[in-house]
C-alpha cells in the first residue's frame, strides 16, 4: 500500500513504528529528524502527491486535544477534536483537507498513548461536565483503522470514563474493529453520507453510498450508536429533489432507535482554503458557480443555501426529534 | 522538457548525443546544450557551481513544465561500481536543511540518501552516497518546479573496495551514464505523465482575444475574464461554447458581459457537477 515511509527520529524505535514498518517490508524507509520537513515545505504538488500518497510516522508533542471552533457540537457541555493522523484516505473533492496543507502524503502519530492521556486528563478535570471528542477532523478515523489500530487503542479508554464521548466519523465500510467489540454507549460511529449522484462525482475513492448505509445499519443492529452527517449538502440539478428523497432513504434503512446524532451543514470553505482548492481542481465545477464569499467564507449564494439547507433540515425532523439534530451554519 | 545538471562533460557525453544536443553558449564557467526534447547545463564541479549553473539554466529557458534532473557519479560504502541511485533525502555539510524529493511511485532505482560534500571523501557511510552538487542543484532547481519534478540520479563510481581516483576513467564513466539513459527516460516519463493535464482550448484563446478587441477590460477584470473563460470552457460542450460566442456580437457593455458570462457558469456548473 505504501511505496515510501518515512520515519521521524523521535519514533524511530516506537513499538507502534516497528510494527507498522514491518507491515510494508518493500516500502522504503526514509528517516527524517521532523515530520515538518516533509510535510511542511512549500514547493509540493498536493494533486500528483494524492496520487500514491506516502506515509510519516512521526510524534505528536504540545497539544493534542482542541476544543471544536464554535457551533460544531452535539449537545455535550465541552466538544473537542483530536488528530491522530493528517491527511485522508479519500479524495473528496469538497473536503477543506485538499487546501489545508501543502503535501498529500499521510502523516500518522504513533503515540496514541500520549492523546489518550490529554483526553483522561481533559475529562477527569471536570467529571461533573459531558465531554464529546471527535476524531475525524483532519482524517477518516475508520478508513486506515486496519493499519494503525486506532479503534482498538482507543475505544478502552472511553470505557472507563463516563463522561466521555467519542465520534469516529467516517465514510470507511471497515467496521470490523467495531463489530468484534461490545457496543459502547458512548462511542458514535457518524458516516457523512451524500446523495448517490454526490457520491459518485465527488467523493472519489469513497465507498459507494450504498455499503456505507449498509455498514450503518449493521452497525446499528449490533447495537452501536450511530451519527448521520448530512454535510456538506451539495448544490446541483435538481438537488432539493434528491436531497429529499435520499434522506428518506437513510431514515428507511436504519433503527430509529440507534441514532444518536444528526448534523446538517452546507458547503463553505474558509477563503484561503478555497482559493488552494479551486487551483487543484481549476475543471471541478463545484467550485465554479452560485457561490459568494462572506466573512472570510466561500459558500453557496443565500436563497440557494437557504432553499436546499431548509428544505433536508424539514425532510430530517420529519423522521427524527429536534432533540438529536444539530445544525452547523 | 528535461532539464538536466550534470558537473563534467564525461558524464554528459552520452545524454548529448542522445538527445542531439548543440551547444547553445553559456553562463560563467557553465555550458548550456539544447536538444528538442531536452536542455543541459555542464556546471561544473561543487555544489555552488550546480546551483549557479541550474539557475542560470532556469532563468534562460523558462519552462513551467520542466522536469529537473541532476545527473552524475557518487561514492557509496558497499554498492557495485555502475548500480544506480536516485536520492529520496538530499543533505549537505554545509548547510543544515534536509531536502526530500517526492516520487509519487515506486522508480526502477533504489531509493538513496545522498549528501553533498564540499570535498572529496573516502570515508563512506553505510546506506549513504555522497555527491559534490546535489544539494546546490536541487536548492536551486526549487525555484522553477514543485519538489515531485526534481531529482537527482546518482550513478557509483567508487566505493570502500575501489575509493576514488583523481584521474578517474572518463571513457568508463561515460559509458556508465549512457547504460542508464533508457531507465531514466522511462523515468521522467512517468514523472511527466503524472502532472495534471492543462485546460484550456482554442476556443479559449479566440473568445479571449475578441473580447479583448471589443473591451478595454481592467487589470482585475481581465483575471475575472480569463477565470471565467477557462471555467465555460472546462463546462461547455463546443454547441453552447458557440451559443456564448452571441454573447461578444449581442452585448456592448463590459460589465453586463462580464455578469452575463458568470450567469452562463451559474446556470451549467450545477448542472455539471453529477
Amino acid at each position: 500500500m505504501f511505496d515510501r515511509i518515512y520515519i521521524e527520529a523521535a519514533v524511530r524505535e516506537h513499538p507502534r513504528t516497528l510494527t507498522l514498518i514491518e507491515h510494508y517490508p518493500k516500502a522504503e524507509r526514509i528517516h527524517c529528524e521532523r515530520y515538518g520537513e516533509i510535510f511542511n515545505p512549500n514547493r509540493q504538488n498536493f494533486r500528483i502527491q494524492k496520487q500514491n500518497p506516502a506515509l510519516i510516522l512521526a510524534e505528536k508533542p504540545g497539544t493534542r486535544v482542541l476544543p471544536t471552533p464554535p457551533g460544531y457540537g452535539l449537545g455535550a457541555d465541552r466538544h473537542y477534536y483530536f488528530s491522530h493522523m493528517l491527511n485522508c484516505l479519500y479524495d473528496c473533492r469538497y473536503c477543506f483537507l485538499q487546501g489545508m496543507y501543502q503535501s498529500a502524503n499521510y502523516i500518522l502519530f504513533v503515540n496514541f498513548e500520549d492523546f489518550q492521556a490529554d483526553i483522561r486528563a481533559t475529562a477527569e478535570n471536570q467529571p461533573d461536565q459531558q465531554h464529546f471528542f471527535f476524531s475525524g477532523y483532519d482524517c477518516d478515523s475508520l478508513a486506515m483503522d486496519g493499519v494503525t489500530g486506532f479503534a482498538d487503542s482507543f475505544l478502552p479508554v472511553f470505557e472507563n470514563l463516563p463522561n466521555a464521548w467519542l465520534e469516529l466519523r467516517t465514510k470507511s465500510v471497515n467496521i470490523k474493529p467495531l463489530l468484534s467489540r461490545t457496543p459502547h454507549p458512548n462511542v458514535v460511529a457518524a458516516f457523512s453520507l451524500n446523495p448517490e449522484p454526490i457520491a459518485k462525482s465527488v467523493e472519489h475513492r469513497a465507498p459507494p453510498l450504498p455499503t456505507r448505509i449498509n455498514a450503518l445499519r449493521k452497525l446499528a443492529e449490533a447495537g452501536w450508536k450511530v451519527g448521520l452527517r448530512f454535510d456538506p449538502l451539495i448544490h446541483f440539478e435538481n438537488c432539493v429533489k434528491i436531497y429529499q428523497d435520499f434522506i428518506d432513504h437513510v431514515f428507511d434503512s436504519i433503527p430509529e432507535e440507534a441514532i444518536h446524532s444528526i448534523t446538517l451543514g452546507s458547503f463553505r470553505s474558509p477563503k484561503n482554503v478555497f482559493k488552494k482548492m479551486e487551483s487543484l481542481h481549476p475543471e471541478e465545477p463545484l467550485f465554479m458557480g452560485n457561490l459568494e464569499l462572506q466573512n472570510g467564507m466561500v459558500s453557496y449564494n443565500k436563497p440557494i443555501e437557504t432553499e436546499l439547507f431548509e428544505s433536508a433540515k424539514e425532510r430530517i425532523l420529519s423522521h427524527a426529534s429536534e432533540d438529536c439534530f444539530f445544525p452547523c451554519q | 522538457m528535461l532539464h538536466l545538471s550534470i558537473a563534467l562533460h564525461c558524464e554528459a557525453h552520452g545524454i548529448i548525443a542522445h538527445y542531439g544536443m548543440k551547444p547553445t553558449g553559456g553562463h560563467g564557467r557553465a555550458q548550456f546544450f539544447e536538444g528538442e526534447n531536452a536542455r543541459l547545463a555542464i556546471t561544473g564541479v561543487g555544489a555552488l557551481n550546480s546551483a549557479i549553473a541550474t539557475t542560470a539554466l532556469g532563468c534562460r529557458y523558462p519552462n513551467t513544465e520542466a522536469i529537473w534532473l541532476n545527473l552524475g557519479i557518487c561514492g557509496h560504502l558497499d554498492a557495485p561500481i555502475g548500480e544506480t541511485f536516485i536520492a529520496n533525502r538530499i543533505s549537505s555539510d554545509n548547510y543544515r536543511d534536509t531536502l526530500y524529493p517526492q516520487l509519487p511511485w515506486k522508480s526502477a532505482f533504489n531509493g538513496i540518501e545522498l549528501m553533498t560534500l564540499s570535498a572529496p571523501s573516502a570515508d563512506y557511510q553505510p546506506e549513504q552516497a555522497f555527491d559534490m552538487e546535489g544539494f546546490g542543484f536541487y536548492k536551486a532547481a526549487l525555484a522553477f518546479a514543485s519538489t515531485e519534478f526534481i531529482h537527482c540520479i546518482k550513478v557509483v563510481s567508487d566505493n570502500a573496495a575501489q575509493p576514488a581516483d583523481p584521474h578517474f576513467d572518463k571513457k568508463a564513466i561515460a559509458r556508465m551514464i549512457k547504460n542508464h539513459i533508457p531507465a531514466i527516460e522511462t523515468l521522467c516519463t512517468n514523472i511527466g505523465q503524472s502532472r495534471p493535464r492543462k485546460a484550456g482550448s482554442d476556443w479559449f484563446n479566440r473568445f479571449s482575444e475578441r473580447a479583448n478587441a471589443q473591451f478595454a477590460f481592467t487589470e482585475t477584470e481581465t483575471h475575472q475574464l480569463n477565470k471565467s473563460l477557462a471555467q465555460l470552457d472546462a463546462l461547455f460542450k463546443q454547441n453552447e461554447k458557440d451559443k456564448t460566442d452571441l454573447l461578444l456580437s449581442t452585448d456592448s457593455n463590459k460589465k453586463r458581459f462580464l455578469t452575463q458570462l458568470q450567469s452562463a457558469i451559474d446556470h451549467s456548473s450545477a448542472r455539471n457537477i453529477c
